[in-house]
């Protein structure tokens, strides 16, 4: 069955035909919210969260963006909601998010990471919502960079310059790992 | 390393440099070493980063947003429905309690009245109204 068709009849109410949508297209939203908040509880509950925002606007989806980049707009949303209310929570408690929060061990250390996907995924923790969001778009989810403005609702030359300078910050805080391709 | 080289450079990655930028890069990695070594570490990077990304959620993901729609689309209680579950047990105990007591006191008194039932004692209309008054009919 195609998206639409699966859509319409996820519509009239069935259920299964709204399992196979969520199915279809888990890894994408996943793959954004855990890109945003790393793999944590709120990660799924944002993951949850996205499928039945989308539930309940059926009847409003047009069609004119696809299924998967309509999700991935209300999963980075979403994310965004969540990282500010992290923030908030952090300012009650009079605790400023500092680096030791993310905790990448030093080079040299054996309590680091088993692999490289840990490592990055601590990283892209410790950028800026708004120069995470168009990292994990473009480089994690595949989006291009037109799409990604398209989502962010951003020109493309914002999305660019913010692509260049996330990287430029990601590179400096994994250069101590990326030492063997200097 | 050139400012404007390095914007080139991060560019040249999303295909989006016109034919005097793109050769103007290659005029600048042609002859810089270090911008070449930089080069092949954005790549490296942008390797890590897109083969990092986690493509699932914890096992039964779908049957756990199933089933929190379900739980939305049923009717939600009002507060005096969730008062009204919470308090009827209490209501037909003190109603039982009530009719027993009426029916306890009517066995015992002798007159089969409204005021018996309630074991009120019974007294007349001079009586209830105030002594004074009652001396001043006397």
């Amino acid at each position: 069955m195609t998206d639409d068709q699966l859509i319409q009849a996820s519509r009239e109410g069935d259920e299964q035909a709204f399992k196979e949508l969520i199915r279809r297209y888990e890894s994408r939203v996943a793959s954004t919210v855990i890109g945003m908040l790393g793999n944590c509880t709120e990660a799924e509950d944002v993951g949850q969260e996205t499928f039945i925002r989308f539930y309940n606007n059926l009847k409003n989806f047009r069609g004119d963006a696809s299924v998967g980049t309509y999700l991935t707009r209300i999963a980075i949303n979403l994310s965004l909601n969540e990282l500010k209310r992290r923030k908030r929570k952090s300012l009650i408690f009079f605790r400023k998010l500092s680096d030791d929060d993310f905790d990448i061990p030093d080079e040299n250390s054996n309590t680091g990471f088993d692999d490289n996907k840990e490592l990055v995924q601590q990283a892209i923790q410790k950028l800026e919502p708004k120069f995470r969001s168009v990292l994990v778009l473009r480089l994690m989810d595949g989006y291009s960079t037109a799409e990604t403005a398209e989502i962010l609702k951003l020109p493309i030359g914002t999305v660019l310059s913010r692509l260049a300078r996330a990287q430029e910050k990601l590179k400096h805080i994994l250069s101590p790992y990326l030492g063997d391709l200097k | 390393m050139n400012k404007k080289i390095r914007e080139l450079l991060y560019r040249s990655f999303e295909d989006d440099l016109t034919p005097s930028e793109q050769q103007r890069l290659d005029r600048a990695l042609a002859e810089s070493e270090e911008l070449r070594a930089e080069k092949h570490r954005i790549a490296a990077m942008r390797s890590m980063i897109s083969e990092s990304s986690d493509k699932t959620f914890h096992p039964f993901f779908a049957e756990k947003v199933l089933r929190q729609i379900r739980e939305q689309s049923r009717p939600a209680e009002s507060f005096f429905d969730s008062l009204i579950e919470v308090f009827r047990p209490v209501a037909i105990a003190v109603t039982i309690l009530f009719i027993v007591l009426l029916s306890y006191n009517l066995f015992k008194s002798d007159s089969k009245s409204l005021a018996s039932a309630f074991a009120e004692p019974e007294i007349k209309l001079e009586q209830a109204l105030d002594p004074t008054l009652a001396w001043v009919m006397e």
